[in-house]
């Protein structure tokens, strides 16, 4: 399992390098001028070189590029140039907000997609089915700011049960997860959706297998076959669209931090956008590129834990 | 076998003929978009402790479909059971409730199903498993479960039972998981033992182990156990009693030795003159004619009727539906025949009826088509970024044979012995090879793509599965016509509808497309696409083994009467022995990607002078009750190793009872020591006499 761990981490170090130069040479080709941002209109020509040059943005694209990645290297990932705060610094401060969010939405999809799919499947052909069925196309149909505002209208303004905005009071757990349960659940929807879907099929096929029927001529209750037996199989396209989902739900969190007002990398992104502000865009882009290879990692562990069959696929090969 | 006292108290209320398991009069439907099938249709019978009862039938008999219904298994999907009873010492298990079923489950009915590669749940442990059947019926610790466990696993012959109880079934192979299986069943001391088709996934030396194995766990359990099998060896060599079914009925039932002496159902009389075997030297097989039922269309009156030989268009076939009656022939036989006094006796043939023009001999010397020498092919293994590759897998190593026109070699192995790389190998199919492969004087072994185009047409084959090798979105005048189109032939002489005449198919079948088509007309199609283009040689890979025994034997007289027509060279590749025996002029006995014996067909199966091939024709069950052999049947101990480390020397030493130190170091030519007249790899070769004296290891 470590070496599994070491290999799958050397074989990311490619696939973050070149996350590192597509945003690096995305921000920089864009049109627009991270001067014009900071110095405003007003600024003399003198004031514009002295700037640039400040920033290197005057050396060739490949120097800067090389300096970038020397910083990178040394965990430096520059300086805000409208906030004039360290990247890393920025970043630190709202990664928290967003993992709890983009994890709560994971639960979230999770605990009410895996039973939803269980139950649909267990009860083919029936009213549950159908009601699932019909749950899960609404949730896949809507867009996630729309039940976002939907849900903050109605449990946050109109009942005053939960927060509209905010993510609640630093230290402070339980204004922390009462924060998180709308945008989580608004979130969530979506992926909830597909993962009872999946389930559903997924156990569809798993029951229709001998194995099942022979956990049955054993002698099994069939809560059990169900929940031992079945469910253990018909997990592995599960978590692969967990995993995939996940990285959906990062991008998701952009949306919801705008919708409930949260701060978080999302926000700080969409900002740093709109001030043509480099180190900030490619800190956070290569943020959720981390992000995502180590949800990948995480997934192929869990396929191993879950399947005994992947943990020495090399010499069942044979 | 140690009795560990149950929960269950034990009921001795049996049946008055002293049954205890009892199905009366089970029907059992399915709701289809072709309406209500009937796949089990008012069947009765009872099994008795300590007695085999063999159910046997085709694909539709309804034979699984009765076994699982009885236990509430069938599939929910629009399956329910429509009538009858099924009782347990006098106990309807249809009607009690799910909870004293489930006691009754693997505690008093064990189960054991065809397929050991799915039936074991791949996420669990054997041992996880084997401890959760104990522990759900007997109120036992898990220190104590796991006891059992490996004290069955012992008894069913699993090598190292306290290592092998923590690993996966996928570390286990074929052989030992379904004897895992089998642990798995009679773990709880069942009453009755049901086997499913226990060895129909597995090799045949494989399957004379697992056949014992059986044998014994029912001694030690004296349960009761019902065989479902469609292999008429299986039957004759373990039932006691024998149960026929067809189209979802019983048609004939009764002991072993009058159900395959002196049967009185045409259809028993037609599966036995089907069934090819070892013993006989039938040319030309008698099959069934027309296509298993089709359950959502059963003929009115007898099912039998449309395919009965008997029936000569009596009118009481087709408007009376019979009954079983008593026969006389022994207690308790009876047949569903309305004129079984009629029936006849199997025909054993030992006489040749030479249905062929042997070209070989008789007109101009034979010429070789085929000349393979040396070839090998060893396939690698890709390691990851970070690990080293697995030593390659041997297929074949260093097979040389050749293949003459309108003869016929069949090429034998079980699993993994690389008869069917050498066929695809055969035909160019197979890159990077070593050797020669010489093709009408032009070696093929590296010939690229472009070079082999023109002579496919003159190389064809046929595949095992008739449902994977057609396009399903092709009518069958494509699928025909498609190969013709690309090499250029004219269809004219060859036409469409000229081709389905010689495979036996009617010419309305070319605008079918393949769903719509059996499987014994599928592999026709497969036969007719391949004709199409007038090949030399032929390779038939496994061609038969998806079939039906009554269609099985159709195919392989029309296999047999098309080779002699356009003297095509045959190269047979299979692993079912009697079906060899009755294809093949000469047989290559493959083991571990070498040959081990060659020769004239009935001089190998005569006289086998290798090992292996004695062990294997001794494995193979003869459906003849009278031809039980279980003291004088070699059963191989231990699985093939594998390929990819095959032992030093002799390949089989590591299953050989005669190996020495010899055997380990030095490779045993393909040479004639005996001087009888084909060679053979060993070098202690021996003629067996009849009921040789080998020690049997399980």
């Amino acid at each position: 399992m470590l070496k599994l761990i070491a290999s799958r981490i050397l074989a990311a170090v490619p696939t973050l390098f070149g996350v590192l130069v597509a945003t690096f040479l995305i921000v920089h080709l864009i049109p627009g001028d991270p001067i014009s941002a900071i110095l405003g209109d007003e600024a003399t020509e003198e004031q514009i070189q002295t700037t640039r040059e400040a920033l290197g943005l005057n050396d060739p694209l490949y120097v800067q590029f090389a300096n970038y990645l020397t910083q990178v290297l040394q965990g430096d990932l520059g300086t805000s140039i409208s906030g004039r705060q360290p990247v890393a610094d920025q970043i630190m401060a709202r990664l928290p907000a967003t993992i709890s969010l983009a994890i709560a939405g994971v639960i979230a999809s999770v605990i009410i997609g895996i039973p939803l799919g269980m139950l649909a499947a267990t009860r083919r052909g029936g009213k549950t089915d159908f009601s699932a069925l019909l749950f899960t196309t609404v949730g896949e149909a809507a867009p996630a700011f729309w039940t976002g505002i939907l849900l903050s209208t109605v449990f946050a303004i109109t009942l005053g049960w939960l927060p509209a905005t905010g993510a609640g009071t630093p230290g402070d757990t339980w204004s922390v997860i009462r924060s998180l349960i709308l945008p989580a659940t608004a979130l969530g929807l979506a992926g909830m959706a597909l993962i009872a879907r999946i389930t559903r099929s997924s156990m569809l096929e798993v029951l229709n297998e001998d194995y099942v029927r022979t956990a049955r001529a054993k002698g099994v209750r069939e809560w059990v076959v169900i929940t031992r037996h079945a469910l253990r199989n018909a997990a592995i396209p599960v978590v692969t669209v967990i995993g995939l989902n996940f990285g959906v739900l990062l991008g998701g969190t952009v949306v919801m931090e705008t919708v409930f007002a949260r701060p978080g990398i999302g926000s700080l992104l969409v900002n740093a956008i709109f001030a043509r502000d480099y180190p900030v865009v490619q800190g956070v882009t290569l943020v959720i590129a981390v992000s995502f290879v180590l949800v990948n990692l995480v997934t192929d562990i869990v396929y191993r834990f879950l399947d005994p069959r992947l943990r020495d696929e090399v010499t069942s090969k044979a | 076998m140690n009795h560990i006292m149950t929960e269950s108290a034990e009921v001795t209320t049996q049946s008055k003929g002293g049954y205890v398991l009892e199905v009366d009069r089970l029907v059992t439907e399915f709701d289809t978009p072709d309406g209500t099938l009937r796949a089990v249709n008012d069947v009765s019978f009872g099994v008795r402790p300590g007695e085999t009862v063999c159910i046997v039938g085709e694909s539709g008999s309804g034979k699984s479909t009765t076994m699982l219904s009885a236990l509430g298994l069938i599939k929910k999907d629009g399956g329910r059971i429509a009538g009858g009873e099924v009782r347990f010492n006098g106990e309807n298990l249809l009607r009690m409730s799910k909870e004293r079923l489930r006691r009754i489950r693997g505690r008093e009915i064990g189960m054991i199903f065809q397929d050991p590669m799915s039936s074991l749940n791949p996420v669990f442990t054997v041992g996880d498993q084997l401890v959760e059947a104990v522990r759900l019926h007997q109120k036992v610790n898990r220190a104590q479960a796991r006891k059992r466990a490996i004290g069955v696993l012992s008894l069913v012959g699993v090598p190292n039972p306290e290592v092998r109880f923590d690993q996966y079934p996928h570390q286990y192979s074929g052989g030992m998981r379904q004897r895992a299986m089998i642990a798995m069943a009679i773990i709880n001391d069942p009453a009755v033992l049901v086997a499913d088709e226990p060895t129909t996934a597995l090799d045949v030396t494989i399957q004379a182990q697992v056949l014992r194995v059986l044998a014994k766990a029912q001694k030690e359990t004296g349960s009761a156990t019902i065989l479902i099998t469609h292999d008429l060896g299986v039957v004759a060599e373990t039932a006691d009693r024998v149960l026929v079914m067809y189209g979802g009925r019983i048609i004939e039932q009764g002991d072993v030795e009058t159900v395959f002496k002196s049967p009185k159902h045409p259809y028993t009389v037609g599966l036995l003159n089907s069934q090819p075997r070892i013993d006989e030297n039938a040319e030309r097989l008698k099959p069934i004619p027309g296509e298993p039922p089709n359950l959502a269309a059963l003929p009115s009156g007898c099912v039998f009727s449309e395919r009965c030989g008997l029936r000569q268009g009596r009118e009481a076939c087709t408007s009376e539906e019979p009954s079983l009656q008593e026969t006389g022939e022994s207690a308790s036989h009876s047949a569903a025949c309305h004129f079984w006094p009629e029936v006849r006796p199997p025909v054993h043939e030992q006489e040749t009826i030479s249905v062929r023009p042997k070209s070989v001999g008789e007109n101009a010397p034979a010429e070789t088509v085929l000349e393979v020498t040396e070839l090998k092919k060893h396939f690698k293994t890709s390691g990851g970024l970070f690990k080293r590759g697995d030593k390659p897998v041997r297929a074949v190593d260093g097979v040389s044979f050749d293949l003459r026109s309108g003869e016929t070699l069949g090429l034998v192995g079980e699993s993994g012995s690389g008869k069917t790389t050498v066929g695809k190998a055969a035909l160019g199919l197979v890159g990077n090879v070593d050797g020669t492969i010489v093709f009408l004087g032009k070696d093929i072994a590296r010939y690229g793509r472009s070079h082999l185009r023109p002579i496919r047409k003159d190389l064809q084959m046929v595949f095992q599965d008739p449902y994977g090798s057609l396009d399903p979105r092709m009518n069958v005048r494509k699928i025909i016509t498609e190969p013709m189109w690309i090499h250029g032939i004219a269809p004219g002489e060859n036409g469409v509808e000229h081709l389905l005449e010689r495979v036996g198919l009617r010419a309305s079948i070319a605008e079918r497309y393949p769903h719509q088509l059996s499987g014994g007309q599928r592999q026709r199609v497969g036969i007719a696409r391949a004709l199409g283009l007038r090949p030399r040689v032929m390779v038939l890979d496994e061609p038969v083994s998806a079939l039906d025994v009554s269609v099985q034997a159709q195919v392989i007289n029309l296999l047999k009467e098309i080779q002699a027509e356009d003297n095509i060279a045959y190269l047979f590749v299979a692993h079912d022995l009697a079906v060899v025996h009755n294809m093949s002029d000469r047989v290559a006995i493959m083991y571990l990607g070498k040959i081990m014996e060659i020769g004239d067909r009935a001089e190998v199966y005569k006289n086998p002078t290798h090992p292996y091939t004695q062990a294997l024709l001794s494995a193979v069950p003869i459906p003849d009750p009278g031809a039980r052999d279980g003291e004088g049947r070699i059963v191989l101990k231990g699985d093939i190793p594998n390929p990819s480390s095959p032992p030093s020397g002799c390949v089989f030493r590591t299953r050989c009872w005669k190996a020495t130190e010899k055997c380990a170091i030095e490779v045993p030519a393909l040479e004639d020591r005996l001087g009888i007249g084909h060679p053979s790899a060993c070098h202690y070769p021996d003629v067996p006499q009849k009921n040789h004296s080998v020690t049997a290891r399980v």
